[in-house]
């Protein structure tokens, strides 16, 4: 079931049932077990939004966020999230790097 | 190699990049290959406990992630000095330090990890004290008939706060106290505002590779052009960039700053997070007191290692610490916790995700090469490392280790 977005950001709506989740720890998750489409249709969605999506937030108060609007930061947090597989690694996960079983993730 | 406290311009084929300042003069380190010995042998590391973290001042964290309020309590089992630590905030707003222990008999007093109370009592047989450590009642005193209460206080561990930071000391009197200990590198940092940033992230690791081979990890640049090929890829390529510029060395402790690129070109994440906040990647720089101490050209981040085991990392808008803690020669536990200056809108918040995950990426890179190389110094086949002039602090680590085990 998707979770709720502002009316402007409405086309998003069918990544935010996977990538709208609260803490890094999930995201995280949710980027190091998808494969690399996945993360690519987030990744192509939200970059030629992302400025118009930071614009918007802008004009409000980051600490009395609407549950919309929330769910958008958590989504272009996932943005960001996935962005490093994308723009660096080419991979879901660190390419030659420590297990991410062993790397534990506090928050 | 008595170098004159000022620059020192090295000759390699990218002098023309920038020049290594080291603006101290150095002890005798030598310059020739270093054993493996200190990094395998138990011997070596039971020295070390002995000689370095019974000794030395050992940072614990922060106050404000520890036990931010009065009656905060919190209990860390620290192997490596032997004993378990009971910190906490007292009703008085001092930060105090015990032995997890009860002096009636010895049971653990903290039972818990962590918590917040007003008196604490033992599971035991109820004896109670409190927050500063002294007795508050004991169950059918009269049955105690030698006894003077003033005996019978939860144990000390001395314990002192800086900046924020907890730093105990396993010495009941230590050879110098926590600011005469942080020396020089504590003064540069003396005005960095850290009360301002907010804890937004944590990530440990158990490897199997010893502290000071980790440690040597993270205070070099030298392995950028490899180790963050992808990460940083257009750094990685470019000539000079894993050069410090600067290297000061403050008695145990020293301090690296690192130059960025110029030239380097943001990815489109990256761009974002430039454009409306602070980044890692050197973006728009947030001056603060005690960032760039040696005023270099092409700044990004000091490099911050205090002796023996911990870091604390600053740049523009950001710092992230580590600690590492020995769990015996052959294992280690790694701490870091990042740092951000308050985010006003989302735009910044979106920024310093940005740093963060950007960071804990590139942790799994610098992590990778652990264990491999603590196997190669078992195998036998490799008997010495051999850090060059761009990983001085490596050696000054190392030979400020034995200075410490050998004295």
């Amino acid at each position: 079931m998707s979770k709720r977005l502002p009316e402007s950001f409405a086309a998003l709506a069918s990544f935010t049932d996977k990538w709208v989740v609260s803490t890094e720890a999930e995201r995280h998750l949710a980027r190091l077990t998808a494969g690399m489409d996945e993360l690519r249709s987030l990744y192509d969605a939200m970059l030629p939004r992302m400025e118009a999506i930071i614009e918007y937030l802008n004009g409000f108060d980051l600490k009395k966020l609407s549950e919309e609007n929330r769910n958008l930061l958590i989504l272009s947090f996932s943005f960001i999230e996935v962005s490093t597989s994308i723009e660096f690694f080419k991979s879901p996960t660190v390419p030659d790097g420590f297990d991410f079983r062993r790397f534990k993730v506090w928050k | 190699m008595n170098a004159p406290a000022e620059k020192i311009n090295l000759t390699y084929p990218i002098k023309d990049t920038h020049s290594l300042k080291i603006t101290n003069s150095l002890p005798d380190m030598g310059n020739g290959p270093i054993s493996v010995g200190p990094y395998i042998q138990s011997e070596y590391f039971e020295k070390e406990k002995q000689k370095v973290f019974s000794r030395a001042w050992i940072n614990m964290g922060r106050v404000s992630d520890l036990i931010p309020k009065p009656g905060d309590y919190v209990v860390r089992d620290l192997d490596v000095l032997g004993f378990t630590l009971l910190l906490i905030h007292g009703t008085d707003g001092v930060i105090r330090g015990f032995h997890n222990i009860c002096p009636h008999r010895g049971n653990g007093l903290a039972i818990r990890e962590s918590g917040n109370a007003r008196t604490l009592v033992c599971t035991y047989h109820g004896w109670s004290f409190n927050l500063d450590g002294s007795l508050k009642h004991v169950v059918g005193e009269e049955s105690f008939p030698a006894f003077d209460r003033a005996d019978y206080g939860i144990p000390k561990i001395t314990t002192d706060v800086w900046n924020g930071f907890i730093f105990v000391n396993a010495q009941e009197h230590p050879e110098q106290s926590l600011v005469e200990f942080l020396g020089g590198l504590g003064k540069d940092l003396e005005n960095f505002p850290f009360n301002d940033f907010n804890h937004i992230a944590r990530y440990s690791a158990h490897v199997g590779v010893n502290w000071k081979s980790f440690i040597d990890a993270f205070h070099e640049a030298y392995h950028l052009i490899m180790v963050h090929a992808r990460s940083f890829p257009h750094m990685a390529v470019k000539p000079g960039v894993w050069l410090p510029t600067s290297v000061r060395l403050h008695g145990p402790h020293h301090s690296v700053s690192v130059w960025a690129d110029p030239d380097h070109k943001a990815s489109p994440a990256e761009a974002l997070a430039w454009k409306y906040g602070a980044a890692f990647t050197p973006g728009k720089d947030v001056p603060l007191p005690g960032l760039n101490p040696s005023a270099d050209d092409n700044w990004w981040f000091d490099i911050n290692t205090f002796f023996p085991n911990f870091f604390i990392d600053v740049g523009s808008g950001w710092y992230f610490t580590y600690n590492f803690w020995p769990v015996s020669v052959d294992e280690t536990i790694w701490e870091m916790n990042i740092y951000q200056l308050d985010a006003k809108n989302a735009g910044q918040q979106i920024a310093q995700e940005y740093t963060k995950c950007l960071l804990r990426d590139v942790l799994y890179e610098d992590l990778s090469t652990m264990e491999r190389l603590h196997k190669a110094m078992h195998s036998g086949a490799l008997k010495t490392i051999l850090p060059g002039t761009f990983e001085l602090a490596v050696r000054h680590q190392h030979w400020t280790v034995e200075q410490w085990v050998n004295s």
